[in-house]
C-alpha cells in the first residue's frame, strides 16, 4: 500500500433529519416534546461541531440524511446550513443518499444549493472524488447514490480502487442481508473486501459496529441519534485516524441529544406503593446516570408475581405512577422522562394449579389453555373456531370501524399476536378480574 | 341457630305474648286475623328493625299495649345463647341491644355478625317468606339474593361473571366506542387525520419553495427593465432642469464679461497685496517715530526727578552704632522695667526672715544657725515616741490597778477574803444580833411611841411658826413647815435603827465585822454575804487570786511612772543642747526646726536680688554712654533718660528713610543711562522706514501715498467683478456636471426655449414617478417572496405535526392493543361463561334442583340458572326447556322454594344456619305437591329450624302430621 498523509475524517451517516422520534406512548410536557422534534438535527449539529473540534479532514454521509423523500425545507436547510459551517472551517464533505432520501425524490429544493466544497454523489456507478488538505490527496472517496427508494442492485461490487493511497467506499447497503432491515443494495463481506477499499463507510443499519477488521474495514456508522426505543444506547459518530501506512483507526464517538434506554423491574419484594414508587424511581436514576448526561428517554417493565400486581392492574394506577416518579427528574434538561411504564407482572398464583380448581375462574384459565392448544394443534376446525373467536373480539376496532381502518391499521393485531401475547395478556386481565371478585 | 323464645312486648295485636319455640319444624296454627303475619313480620322486625311509618300509619303499632318491641332468644348450633331486644316507637332500628353469651352487649354490628351478614332484604326473600314473597321471581333476582345463588358456587364471591364482563365492557367503553366522540381512542384517531392531512398540505412546501424562487427571478428581470426605464427619464427631467436653472446665470455671466472689457486692463496688473503693503509701510514710518519721540520726552523728565532726591550722608556712616542700639533698645527697656522689681523682691525677703525670727521667738541670725538635718528631726520624732509609749504605759499600769482594787463595802467580796474560821465566828454574831433584833421588836417601842415624838416634832413646828408669824415673816411659814416635817421623820426613823440592847449589839457588830450601828439589813445582808462564802470555795479562790493581781499591778504602775520620768528628763538635756526652747515638746520643737528651712531660702532670695539689681543699674548706665555719645557725632541734642527710648526709634526711623533716598537716587541713574542707549537706534529705524515709503511710492510711479491709494482702489472694484464672474461659471459648473460641459451648457442655454424645457422636465418626471412605484410594487412584492422563503425555510410547523402525529399514533397504538388485549379477555370470559352454563351448575341450583324435582314428583329435572341472568329455566322431564313465565302458577311457587331451600342449604354450608319461617305458602299446590312439599319442608327441618305459619288445619297436619309440633295461636 502507498504511503499517505496521516489525516482524519469523520464518517456519519443515517441523520434522518425531520424525523420525529416515534413510538412514545407517553404525553410529555412542550419542553420535552420541543426537544424530541429537534433531536435529529441537534444530533446533526453535534456532528458538524464534533468534526469542527477534532479538526478532520473531512467528513462522509452514508446516506439517508433525510427521514422521508419530502423532507421539511428546514430540515434541508439546517444539512445543507451543517455543510456549509464544515466548509466555512475547510472541511469537505461527501454524501451519498439511501433509501430514504433517494434523488428520484421531490423532495430536494434545487435553490437550496450544496456548497462547493460538498460532494454529492450521483446514481451512477464508478464515480469517485478526492479529498486533498493543501492540495495534496489524503484520499480518494468512491460513491454511490440511490436513483430511488428500493436499490435491489449490489453496488459493492461496482466498487473498485485505483492506485490512491487510501481508498474509501461510502455506501448505503445491506451487507450480509440483515433481517429486521430493508434488503437495499444487498452484498456480502466477501463482495467489500474483493472491492480493494481500504475503509467502507456504511449506512443503513442503526446499529453502529465494525463488521470485519481482516485488512478492509467496513464500519456502520449507525445514526447519531436514536428516534425510537429500538434504537437504544449511544448513538453518535466515528473518527478515523488514518496513518502514514494507510491503517484506519475508528473511534466511536457519541453525539446523541436524547437517549433511549429500558429495564425490567421484578416486583417480587415490593409490597407497598411506596416501596414500588421509590423501586421505580430508583430505576430511572439509574439509567440517567449512565446515560452520559445526555436527556433520557426510558422505557421501564414491571414484571414478575407479587401482591403490587392488583394495584397495578387498578384504571389510572400506572399513569399515576408514571406521573409521580416523572415529577422529579423530567422537570429540567437533561431531562429523565419515564416515557413509558408497562405492567407485565403475573398474579401471585400458580396459573397451572389455579386452573385445576373446578370453579369459573379454573374454567376462565381453562379456556384460554383451550384456545393456546388450538394454536398449537393440528385440528384445523378447533383452530379455525378460535381464531374466529378472538379475531371477532377486535374486529369492532379495527375492521368494523371506518377510522379504525384507515388509522390503525398497523396496530391491528396479526393472528401471531392473537394466539401469543395479545392472547396470553387478555388471560391475565381476566385472571384478575375473576381473582378480585373472589376476594369481593 | 334457633330461636329458643320470642317475646313481644307490645306488637300489633300481642302484649306481653311469649312461645317457647323447639328445634326442628314448629307450625303455628292459627284463625285469620290470629296473629301470624304479625308474628312473622315481629321476627323480622326484631332481628332488623322496624318498617317505616307509610300514609301517616305506624308499622303494627302496639295497639294492644305494651311497649312495641320484644326479644329473641337465640341458640347457636354450638350451644350459645344470645339475647336480642329491640324496642321502638316509629320506623328504623329503634332501640337495639344484643346479649353475648358471656354477658357482654352490642348493638347492630354484632347483630349483623351474629346473622353471618345476612341482610334484612335476604332474609326477607329466602328465610321468612310468605305467599307474597314466594310468588314472585323478582324477589329472588335482587342483588343479595343473586349474588348468593351464582356466585355461591362459581367462586365469584358477590359477583356474578356477566358483573364482570359488564366492567370490563364498561373500560372498553371508556377507550373506544364506535360511535363515540369524547373516548380517548376516538379522539385520538380524529386527531391523526387531521394531523395527516395537515402535514401532506405542508409537504408540498419545496414546491411552493421553487414556485417562489421562479417569481422571485421573474420579478429580479423586471425591476432591472423598470431601473434602466427610469434611468432614462431621469436624465431627461435633469438635463431640462440643468438648462432651466442655467439660463439665468449664463445671461449674468455674458454681461460681466462685456464690463470688464471695457475697463482699464492696467490694473489687472497690481499686485493684490499692493492695498496692505502701502498700509504697512505707512504705519511703520509712523510708528517709529513716535517711538523715538518718547525716548527723548523720558530722558528730561528722568534728569528732573533726580535734581530733587536729599541723602543724609552723616546718618548712613552711623548706621552700625545706631542699628546696634536700635537692637538693644528692648532689653534696655526691660532692664529700665527689671530695677524696681528687683528692689522690691530684696525688700520682701528680708521681711519674710524677720517674721521667721520672730515666729521663732529669737533673732534671725539665731535661726539660721539652728540645726534642721534630718538627723534631729529625727530625733524629735524618737523622743516623742519615747514619751508617748512611756505615758501610755503609765497609764495603763494606773487603769489595771484600779480595776482591780477591791470595792469599798461589798460584804461579799469582803467575806470571800476572810479565814473560814472567822467567817463562822462572825455569821454565829449575826444570828445572835438578829435575834436580838427580833426580840427588840416584839417588845420594843412601836406605834405610840413614834407618834408621840412625831406629835412634839409637830408641836415644835407649830410654835416655831407661832414665833414666825408674831414676828410678820410671812415668808417663813414654808421654812417653819419644813422644819418640823423633818424633825418628824427623825423621830420615826430613829426606834428602827437599834435594837434594844444596845452595849451587847455593839459588841456582837464588831464580832460580826459590822460598824457600830449597823441596821437588821445590813445585819442580815452580811450574814447572806458569809453564807454565800462559805458555799463558794471557787468564788473564794478567785477574790485571793484577784487580790495578787491588784498588787502585781500597783507594781507596773511605780515601774511606768519611773520610765516616763526618764524619758522626760533625756528630752529636756537634748533641747537646752541644740538651743531650742527651753521647755518645748517634741513636736514644738520639730516646728522651730521647720522654720529654719524658710528662713534660709528668704535669706537666699534677698541675696540675689541684691546682685541682680547691681548688674541692672551697670547696664543701664552703658547704653545711656553710647547713645549720648552718638547724638553728639550728629550734632543732635541729649534726651532725657526717660526719653532715651524714643530716641533710639526716631534715629532707626531716620536711618531708612536716609537709605531709602539712596537707593531711589541710584535707580534714576540707572534709568537714565538705559534711555540714553535706547535713543541711537530709534533714530535709525525712524529714518529707514521714510526710506521704504518713499521706495514703494517710486516703485508704483505714485507721487504720494494718496496717489497710490486711489489707483489701488479701482482695481479692487475690476477685482471684485472677476469674482462675480467666477462664482458664476462655478454655478453653471455645478449645473452641467462638469466643467467640460460648461461650454456646451452655455451654448445649449444660449439657444434653449424656456418654455419647451418646462414641458420636457414635467413629462420626463412624471415618468420617473410612475417607474418608481413599479420599482416599489416590484421590491414589495420581493420582499414578501423572500420572507415567504425564509418562513419556508425556517418552518417548524411540518416538523411538529410529524412529531405530534408519532406520538398519537404511539399512544394511539398503545390505547388499541390494550383495548384489543380487553376485548379478547372480554370474550374469552364470555366464552368461559357459555361452557359454564353448558358444563357446571352452581351448587345452589343443584339442591334445588333436587328439591324441586321431589316436590313436582319428578316431573322437572334439570333448573338452569345461568351466572349473569336473572331469569330461571327449567327441563321438564320431557319436552322443551321453559323459563318461568312458561309455568302454572303453582310450578313455579314450587321452583321458587325449591330456590330458596337450595339457598338456605347453601347458606348453612359456609355460616351459621338460621331459622326458617314460611307463612301458608302451600295453598297453591295440590295435595300430591303438597304432601311432597311437605315432606321437603321436614327433610329441611331436620337441618334448620323452622317455623310454618298457616290457618289451615290439614296443612298441619300435613307438615306435623302426630301434632307435637304444632302451636296454636289465639
Amino acid at each position: 500500500m502507498p504511503s499517505t498523509l496521516p489525516f482524519r475524517f469523520l464518517h456519519t451517516g443515517d441523520l434522518h433529519l425531520d424525523s420525529p422520534v416515534i413510538g412514545l406512548r407517553g404525553e410529555a410536557t412542550p419542553e420535552i416534546m420541543a426537544l424530541l422534534r429537534d433531536a435529529t438535527s441537534r444530533a446533526w449539529r453535534n456532528v458538524v461541531a464534533l468534526a469542527i473540534a477534532e479538526r478532520v479532514d473531512f467528513v462522509v454521509v452514508a446516506g439517508d440524511v433525510f427521514e422521508r423523500s419530502s423532507p421539511t425545507l428546514l430540515g434541508q436547510t439546517r444539512f445543507r446550513d451543517g455543510l456549509l459551517e464544515l466548509a466555512a472551517h475547510g472541511i469537505g464533505s461527501f454524501v451519498v443518499h439511501g433509501n430514504h432520501d433517494p434523488l428520484d425524490g421531490i423532495s430536494w429544493a434545487p435553490s437550496l444549493t450544496f456548497p462547493p466544497q460538498a460532494h454529492r454523489f450521483g446514481t451512477g456507478a464508478g464515480e469517485s472524488a478526492v479529498a486533498t488538505r493543501d492540495g495534496a490527496p489524503l484520499a480518494t472517496v468512491h460513491g454511490r447514490s440511490y436513483p430511488s427508494a428500493a436499490v435491489l442492485e449490489n453496488y459493492a461490487v461496482g466498487f473498485l480502487r485505483g492506485d490512491e493511497p487510501f481508498a474509501i467506499g461510502l455506501l448505503h447497503a445491506n451487507v450480509g442481508d440483515r433481517p429486521g432491515h430493508g434488503n437495499y443494495a444487498p452484498c456480502s463481506l466477501d463482495d467489500l473486501r474483493a472491492a480493494g477499499i481500504d475503509y467502507w463507510a456504511l449506512g443503513h443499519i442503526h446499529q453502529p459496529g465494525i463488521l470485519t477488521g481482516d485488512g478492509t474495514l467496513a464500519v456502520y456508522c449507525g445514526n447519531p441519534q436514536g428516534r425510537d426505543p429500538g434504537e437504544m444506547g449511544p448513538r453518535g459518530a466515528w473518527l478515523v485516524s488514518v496513518d502514514e501506512a494507510g491503517r484506519a483507526t475508528p473511534e466511536f464517538r457519541a453525539c446523541d441529544v436524547v437517549r433511549w434506554a429500558s429495564a425490567d423491574l421484578a416486583i417480587e419484594d415490593l409490597e407497598t406503593d411506596e416501596a414500588l414508587l421509590s423501586a421505580v424511581r430508583s430505576s430511572l436514576a439509574d439509567a440517567t446516570d449512565a446515560a452520559d448526561g445526555r436527556s433520557l428517554l426510558f422505557r421501564l417493565r414491571l414484571t414478575g408475581r407479587g401482591p403490587m400486581h392488583a394495584s397495578l392492574r387498578r384504571t389510572g394506577y400506572l399513569d399515576d405512577l408514571r406521573r409521580l416518579a416523572n415529577e422529579e427528574l423530567a422537570a429540567v434538561p437533561p431531562f429523565a422522562w419515564l416515557e413509558s411504564l408497562t405492567d407485565a407482572t403475573r398474579p401471585a398464583i400458580d396459573v397451572a394449579a389455579r386452573r385445576a380448581v373446578p370453579d369459573f375462574a379454573g374454567d376462565f384459565l381453562r379456556t384460554v389453555e383451550a384456545a393456546r392448544r388450538a394454536d398449537r394443534g393440528t385440528d384445523p376446525g378447533e383452530h379455525e373456531s378460535w381464531r374466529a373467536i378472538l379475531e371477532s373480539a377486535v374486529h369492532p376496532l379495527f375492521d368494523e370501524w371506518p377510522r379504525g381502518r384507515r388509522i390503525l391499521a398497523d396496530a391491528r393485531p396479526t393472528e401471531g399476536e392473537l394466539f401469543g401475547a395479545i392472547l396470553d395478556e387478555a388471560e391475565g386481565v381476566g385472571i384478575d378480574l375473576l381473582l378480585a371478585a373472589e376476594e369481593s | 341457630m334457633r330461636i329458643e323464645r320470642i317475646e313481644l312486648d307490645g306488637f300489633g295485636r300481642f302484649s306481653g305474648a311469649g312461645w317457647d319455640l323447639g328445634p326442628g319444624l314448629t307450625v303455628v296454627l292459627g284463625a285469620n286475623e290470629a296473629g301470624k303475619t304479625t308474628l312473622l313480620n315481629g321476627i323480622r322486625a326484631l332481628l332488623f328493625g322496624f318498617e317505616a311509618t307509610r300514609d301517616g300509619r305506624t308499622w303494627y303499632p302496639a295497639f294492644a299495649g305494651g311497649r312495641r318491641g320484644g326479644r329473641l332468644a337465640l341458640v347457636t348450633s354450638a350451644g350459645e345463647r344470645w339475647a336480642v331486644e329491640r324496642h321502638g316507637d316509629r320506623g328504623g332500628t329503634g332501640a337495639l341491644t344484643v346479649r353475648a353469651p358471656n354477658g357482654n352487649t352490642g348493638g347492630q354490628e354484632t347483630l349483623d355478625r351474629l346473622l353471618a351478614g345476612v341482610d334484612k332484604e335476604l332474609f326477607t326473600n329466602v328465610f321468612a317468606f310468605g305467599l307474597g314473597e314466594l310468588q314472585s321471581i323478582q324477589s329472588l333476582s335482587g342483588e343479595g339474593v343473586r349474588s348468593r345463588i351464582y356466585g355461591a358456587g362459581s367462586g365469584l364471591g358477590g359477583m356474578s361473571a356477566a358483573d364482570l364482563e359488564r366492567t370490563l365492557r364498561a373500560r372498553q367503553e371508556a377507550v373506544f366506542r364506535p360511535r363515540g366522540r369524547d373516548q380517548e381512542l376516538n379522539r385520538l384517531v380524529a386527531r391523526m387525520e387531521e394531523l395527516r392531512q395537515r402535514i401532506a398540505e405542508l409537504e408540498q412546501q419545496p414546491a411552493r419553495y421553487e414556485e417562489l424562487h421562479r417569481e422571485l427571478a421573474e420579478l429580479a428581470a423586471d425591476r432591472q427593465q423598470v431601473e434602466v426605464a427610469r434611468r432614462a427619464a431621469a436624465e431627461s427631467a435633469a438635463r431640462a432642469m440643468r438648462l432651466t436653472d442655467a439660463q439665468p446665470p449664463a445671461a449674468a455671466l455674458r454681461a460681466l464679461e462685456a464690463e470688464l472689457a471695457a475697463g482699464d486692463r492696467a490694473l489687472d496688473a497690481l499686485p493684490a497685496g499692493l492695498d496692505g503693503e502701502l498700509t504697512a509701510a505707512l504705519s511703520a514710518h509712523e510708528a517709529a517715530a513716535a517711538a523715538l519721540g518718547a525716548t527723548e520726552r523720558g530722558l528730561a523728565a528722568l534728569d528732573a526727578r533726580l535734581a530733587e532726591l536729599r541723602v543724609d550722608d552723616a546718618l548712613l556712616a552711623a548706621a552700625a552704632e545706631v542699628t546696634a542700639l536700635a537692637d538693644e533698645r528692648p532689653l534696655q527697656l526691660a532692664r529700665d522695667g527689671a530695677l524696681a522689681e528687683l528692689r522690691a523682691t530684696r525688700a520682701s525677703a528680708a521681711e519674710e526672715l524677720a517674721d521667721l525670727a520672730r515666729r521663732g521667738g529669737d533673732s534671725a541670725t539665731w535661726l539660721l544657725a539652728l540645726d534642721d538635718s534630718i538627723a534631729a528631726i529625727q530625733a524629735t520624732r524618737d523622743a516623742e515616741s519615747r514619751l508617748v509609749a512611756a505615758e501610755a504605759r503609765r497609764t495603763r499600769a494606773a487603769t489595771l490597778a484600779a480595776s482591780l482594787a477591791p470595792s469599798d463595802h461589798d460584804p461579799l467580796e469582803e467575806a470571800l477574803l476572810l479565814d473560814p474560821g472567822v467567817v463562822a465566828d462572825r455569821r454565829a454574831a449575826l444570828r445572835e444580833l438578829d435575834e436580838l433584833w427580833i426580840r427588840g421588836a416584839a417588845a420594843g417601842p412601836g406605834p405610840p411611841r413614834r407618834w408621840l415624838v412625831a406629835g412634839v416634832a409637830a408641836v415644835a413646828s407649830v410654835v416655831v411658826g407661832a414665833i414666825l408669824v408674831a414676828s410678820q415673816v410671812a415668808s417663813a411659814i414654808p421654812l417653819a413647815l419644813l422644819a418640823g416635817l423633818l424633825a418628824g421623820l427623825v423621830a420615826w426613823r430613829l426606834p428602827q435603827a437599834r435594837p434594844t440592847d444596845t452595849r451587847g449589839s455593839e459588841r456582837l457588830l464588831e464580832r460580826a465585822g459590822l460598824p457600830p450601828g449597823a441596821d437588821i439589813a445590813a445585819i442580815r445582808r452580811a450574814d447572806d454575804a458569809l453564807a454565800v462564802a462559805q458555799a463558794s470555795d471557787g468564788r473564794r479562790a478567785a477574790s485571793v487570786a484577784r487580790a495578787a493581781q491588784h498588787e502585781e499591778a500597783e507594781r507596773e504602775r511605780a515601774e511606768a511612772e519611773l520610765e516616763h520620768a526618764h524619758a522626760r528628763s533625756a528630752w529636756d538635756v537634748w533641747v537646752a543642747e541644740r538651743r531650742l526652747p527651753r521647755g518645748a515638746s517634741p513636736e514644738a520643737a520639730r516646728q522651730v526646726i521647720g522654720l529654719v528651712t524658710a528662713a534660709r531660702r528668704a535669706d537666699q532670695a534677698r541675696s540675689a536680688a541684691e546682685d541682680r539689681l547691681q548688674a541692672a543699674e551697670v547696664a543701664s548706665a552703658a547704653f545711656a554712654d553710647r547713645l549720648e555719645r552718638l547724638l553728639g557725632r550728629l550734632g543732635r541734642p541729649i534726651p532725657a533718660p526717660e526719653l532715651r527710648a524714643a530716641t533710639v526709634v526716631g534715629l532707626a526711623d531716620a536711618l531708612v528713610t536716609a537709605r531709602a533716598a539712596a537707593d531711589r537716587c541710584a535707580d534714576l541713574r540707572q534709568q537714565l543711562d538705559a534711555a540714553a542707549r535706547d535713543q541711537a537706534p530709534l533714530a535709525e529705524h525712524a529714518a529707514a522706514r521714510a526710506a521704504d515709503l518713499g521706495l514703494l511710492l517710486a516703485t508704483h510711479g505714485a507721487a504720494d501715498a494718496a496717489e497710490l491709494q486711489a489707483r489701488v482702489a479701482a482695481a479692487g472694484e475690476r477685482g471684485t467683478l472677476h469674482v462675480r464672474a467666477r462664482e458664476l461659471r462655478a454655478r453653471l459648473t455645478g449645473i452641467a456636471g462638469g466643467e467640460a460641459r460648461v461650454v456646451d451648457l452655455l451654448a445649449a442655454a444660449a439657444d434653449a426655449d424656456p418654455a419647451a424645457l418646462d414641458v420636457e422636465r414635467d413629462e420626463a418626471t412624471r415618468r420617473v414617478a410612475e417607474l418608481d412605484a413599479r420599482g416599489h410594487e416590484l421590491s414589495t412584492r420581493a420582499g414578501e417572496l423572500q420572507a415567504e422563503l425564509s418562513t419556508l425555510e425556517q418552518g417548524v410547523e411540518l416538523g411538529e405535526r410529524r412529531q405530534e402525529l408519532a406520538v398519537a399514533e404511539g399512544r394511539a397504538a398503545e390505547l388499541a392493543r390494550a383495548w384489543a388485549v380487553r376485548a379478547v379477555a372480554l370474550r374469552l370470559l364470555e366464552e368461559t361463561r357459555h361452557r359454564y352454563e353448558r358444563e357446571r351448575q352452581p351448587r345452589v341450583v343443584q339442591d334445588a334442583t333436587a328439591y324441586f324435582e321431589r316436590i313436582t314428583g319428578g316431573a322437572y329435572g334439570r333448573i338452569v340458572a345461568a351466572p349473569g341472568e336473572a331469569s330461571v329455566r327449567v327441563e321438564p322431564a320431557s319436552g322443551a326447556p321453559r323459563v318461568t313465565d312458561e309455568l302454572s302458577r303453582g310450578t313455579a311457587e314450587q321452583l321458587y322454594l325449591a330456590l330458596r331451600f337450595g339457598l338456605v342449604e347453601q347458606f348453612a354450608r359456609t355460616a351459621e344456619p338460621l331459622p326458617v319461617v314460611m307463612d301458608d305458602i302451600l295453598v297453591n299446590f295440590d295435595a300430591e305437591r303438597a304432601g311432597r312439599a311437605a315432606s321437603a319442608i321436614r327433610s329441611l327441618a331436620e337441618r334448620h329450624q323452622v317455623l310454618y305459619f298457616t290457618c289451615h288445619p290439614w296443612t298441619a297436619a300435613l307438615l306435623d302430621p302426630g301434632g307435637s309440633g304444632t302451636v296454636a295461636l289465639d
